[in-house]
């Protein structure tokens, strides 16, 4: 009964173009949308968020990998770390917030970002001087409460 | 402490004792050269310590200089000696140096695991294991006193 009532539509054409007005509507809710990403602080936070599961997953199996290493570049060149770096410059500051408690190697992940190497020669090799160093260009660059 | 068999298979064979707690300042090579303020290392970038004047690869040339630049000289073997201070520098596979360990007055060997814990064993219980084998013996006389620490 309901094939005779709604015979099936076999679409065999398809207009090669969208109708103006589509496009029109179209352009507008892409320009909202990109508007919404970049002012939206939900959508700020959720990537925050996104960004920081991502640094505790990578740097879980990252510590579990290089636990008894020594060589430097053993421990930068761990495909978790080298993920870590690839999270860009939202990273840092979860970088730094584990900087501040722990005495983990970040020196080159946060060289790699941000292009900066704030350790002064005499503080090589100390990580204790190192950490301080970085920590106080974090201080200088960064919002602390964003931190 | 976290290790696993599969990390030091002959660890549950011999000694292989924690001495210390778990610490990032050091590693093994700062700590056989009795340093616990640095992390050493022949980093590329130069911003772990590495002494200017020896090379800077992860070799075992470079690691041997190492040594030899505070007293040490190579050895033929782990055999305890009263007089002497001996290291035994691991490699892996490819011969590049991994770790270092720095026997002890009793004839155990000292390390440091890499950003974790001090350790006491013997050659046999770390053998095998992380860090490969020892490829290098040296040694030093002991209450020697390297030449850049004299007074000129």
């Amino acid at each position: 009964m309901i094939g005779t009532a709604f015979s099936p539509v076999i679409e065999n054409w398809r207009p090669f173009a969208i109708s103006q007005e589509a496009s029109f509507v179209r352009r507008n809710v892409e320009k909202c949308f990109t508007l919404f990403i970049n002012h939206s602080v939900f959508v700020k936070e959720q990537h925050n968020l996104q960004v920081k599961q991502s640094f505790e997953g990578f740097k879980e199996v990252w510590l579990e990998k290089t636990k008894f290493s020594s060589n430097i570049s053993d421990i930068t060149n761990n495909s978790a770390y080298l993920s870590i770096i690839e999270l860009g410059t939202d990273v840092v500051p979860f970088i730094i917030k584990d900087l501040r408690i722990t005495d983990n190697h970040w020196f080159y992940a946060l060289e790699a970002i941000t292009m900066v190497n704030p350790i002064s020669k005499d503080h090589q090799g100390k990580i204790a001087l190192m950490k301080n160093d970085w920590l106080k260009w974090a201080e200088s660059n960064f919002d602390i409460d964003e931190l | 402490m976290n290790y696993s068999d599969a990390d030091f298979p002959n660890s549950s064979f011999d000694p292989f004792l924690v001495t210390s707690s778990q610490t990032t300042r050091y590693n093994c090579i700062a700590w056989a050269c009795e340093d616990t303020e640095k992390w050493y290392w022949p980093d590329k970038k130069h911003m772990y310590y590495w002494p200017e004047e020896i090379c800077r690869d992860e070799t075992i040339e470079c690691f041997i200089d190492l040594f030899k630049r505070i007293g040490y000289r190579i050895c033929k073997n782990d055999r305890k000696e009263f007089w002497y201070t001996k290291v035994a520098i691991y490699c892996d596979d490819k011969k590049i140096p991994t770790h270092a360990a720095r026997q002890l007055r009793n004839g155990y060997w000292t390390s440091k695991l890499g950003r974790n814990y001090d350790i006491s064993h013997t050659l046999y219980s770390m053998s095998d294991g992380y860090y490969g084998n020892v490829e290098v013996f040296m040694k030093r006389r002991r209450f020697f006193t390297p030449k850049y620490f004299k007074k000129k």
